[in-house]
């Protein structure tokens, strides 16, 4: 829970020497996470327990305060999610829909790139990012290796889009399910002032595509009719779990359409798909549940409990009376701010522990501003969101696909990844800024 | 029961400095599924089984989801190998082994049979040189040998 949801009710006097250590401890451990000499989800838990303690030696925080600071919607939904796409993707159907997509367009090589991009877009926002990569890229190599291509523009492509279709729903991409659950945002809002924008930057984002690989990915005849050979009715190895899987997985993505509006919270509904799927598979839970993604769980678990104690201490409260005298309490200027040193901020250091921070911090602007909050938490979750695309270390995603490349003899190399990741950075943050400005200034 | 009672006292072994065509040779011509990497002092310092051998082969998107396999492009498997032909053994080899000692009981080598899914573990004297091995037929005689007192297999016959 945050700032509108906990209250902090502060009945001692903070000190500076309070302030000192709880930012100290923070800023060592955002330091620590940077730096990735050590895993990211160690530094968390261990900078959340060493809050803990100095909290509880000084006064101002302690272990029920640090349990009431970890927000259980975003990893109820998290671990509802995992389970559910733990237990598809078993069944085949991502293997199918890449294959089908492949010979719906007849093998060519520029338009299965066209193709893998639009469902890349697709799954991410309706999965998360690194689950769709890690579902999409393996498919990607058995195609090209088909095809006789290189990957690479489909990896680039890939990465891109699983960042930019992530940010168009609350469930998309973490810190948009960070900023819903805080924010009180409902999915349908995600949908309903991301998804124009985004719906805007995908054509434009599949042109650059065309001007930078269109003339690159070239097969002959013989290598597509190897695609066209394919049977994508091969990697359906379990119908009636599929079945069961696909009428979970609507009825979970139609809950999360209404879930505003049953007055539920979207980690309701995915645990309810995940236990209802579970409940249809009815095998032994032990191996779905060891697929869940501990790691990235513990690591939001820890992260919550650093930056509570940072609010605790009133430094969150600081910092964004601090930025509202930077910008004078403008509006547009504290959203213009927002986006863009999201995106620039994303695009080098993780953006999940940044969008952790910045949420208090934002939610002490509340009252402010004439148009609301809103229109600042859309800002926050496209430049976080978009940013991730402007370097390889921005995203998770990103990581996932280049270790995988490489694994596979194929480096993206930092600088050539920069070099167009920071174009599409920048114009996709750039349309984002013009469509913000023509709905909320 | 004793490990020395046991296991088998030769061993294929090989050196570290060789490459992946060479092992997968020896391991050919020896017809042998396991081989033990030992430095100049013969002591282990890395296994190389067949399953060892095949990881090096099977590029890392196939691992994960062995489904997609049933797409892999006529050439792949030649590919991969191609590009493991480099590779040397030290690059590759299995480091995270556990090793017996003679006069370790049977039960150890039984646990750690299953534990490691290790299907090879060398035997090491207190100089920590290779003396033996044993594999998963040796503790199958071993248990035959507590099954049929009246029958008793000699290891050293069986190995």
């Amino acid at each position: 829970m945050h700032g509108s949801e906990m209250e902090i009710i502060q009945n001692f006097q903070i000190t500076n020497g309070m302030i000192t250590i709880a930012l100290l401890i923070f800023l060592g451990s955002y330091g620590a996470i940077i730096s990735e000499k050590v895993h990211r989800t160690i530094v968390a838990i261990f900078g959340g327990a060493l809050m803990i303690i100095a909290g509880e030696i000084m006064g101002f925080y302690n272990q029920h305060e640090a349990t009431n600071a970890v927000d259980f919607n975003t990893v109820g939904l998290l671990i509802g999610m995992m389970i559910i796409v733990g237990i598809t993707k078993t069944t085949g159907v991502f293997q199918f829909v890449a294959v089908k997509s492949a010979k719906l367009v007849k093998g060519d090589p520029w338009k299965i790139l066209l193709m893998f991009a639009l469902i890349t877009a697709i799954f991410s926002a309706l999965l998360d990012n690194v689950t769709t990569v890690l579902l999409m890229v393996p498919m990607t190599f058995v195609i090209c290796d088909n095809l006789k291509i290189n990957p690479m523009p489909f990896l680039l492509v890939e990465i891109f889009m699983s960042n930019v279709g992530g940010a168009a729903t609350l469930i998309g991409d973490p810190p948009n399910i960070l900023i819903g659950s805080a924010a009180g945002l409902t999915f349908m809002q995600f949908v309903e002032y991301l998804g124009p924008v985004i719906v805007l930057i995908v054509p434009i984002l599949l042109v650059l595509f065309k001007f930078w690989y269109g003339k690159k990915i070239k097969t002959t005849k013989k290598n597509r009719e190897r695609v066209m050979e394919l049977n994508e009715i091969e990697s359906i190895e379990n119908p009636a779990l599929l079945k069961k899987a696909l009428f979970v997985l609507i009825l979970v993505i139609l809950g999360f359409f209404f879930h505003g509006a049953l007055g539920m919270e979207a980690a309701t509904i995915a645990l309810f798909g995940a236990g209802l799927l579970l409940f249809l598979d009815g095998k032994n839970p032990e191996r779905v549940l060891e697929e869940i993604e501990w790691v990235t769980i513990f690591f939001f678990i820890g992260l919550f409990v650093l930056v509570g104690g940072l609010e605790y201490v009133g430094a969150i409260n600081w910092a964004a009376e601090r930025m509202l005298s930077l910008t004078q309490g403008n509006f547009q200027i504290t959203s213009v701010l927002i986006l863009w040193g999201a995106a620039v901020f994303s695009a080098f250091v993780d953006n999940i522990p940044f969008v952790a921070t910045m949420i208090p911090l934002v939610e002490q602007m509340e009252g402010v501003f004439t148009q609301g909050l809103n229109p600042i938490w859309w800002s926050l979750a496209l430049g976080a969101c978009l940013g991730g695309n402007g370097t390889l270390v921005g995203a998770s995603a990103n990581l996932v696909v280049a270790g995988m490349a490489e694994k596979s003899g194929y480096k993206i190399k930092f600088l050539d990844f920069m070099k167009v990741g920071l174009v599409i950075m920048f114009v996709t943050v750039a349309i984002s800024q013009v469509y913000l400005w023509v709905r909320f200034y | 029961m004793f490990v020395k009672d046991y296991m088998c006292d030769w061993v294929n072994t090989i050196s570290q400095k060789k490459t992946f065509p060479e092992v997968v040779k020896q391991m050919v011509d020896k017809k042998t599924n396991s081989i033990v990497v030992v430095d100049e002092n013969k002591k282990p310092v890395g296994l190389i089984s067949s399953r060892t051998l095949i990881k090096q082969v099977v590029p890392e998107y196939l691992r994960k989801n062995p489904t997609n396999s049933m797409f892999g492009a006529e050439g792949t498997f030649d590919k991969y190998s191609s590009k493991a032909k480099k590779l040397k053994l030290k690059d590759f080899m299995d480091t995270d082994f556990h090793c017996l000692s003679d006069d370790d009981a049977m039960i150890e080598a039984a646990v750690y049979s299953l534990k490691s899914n290790q299907r090879f573990m060398p035997v090491i004297n207190g100089d920590g040189e290779l003396i033996g091995a044993i594999t998963r037929t040796c503790i199958k005689n071993a248990l035959h040998n507590v099954f049929f007192k009246d029958n008793q297999i000699n290891p050293k016959d069986n190995r």
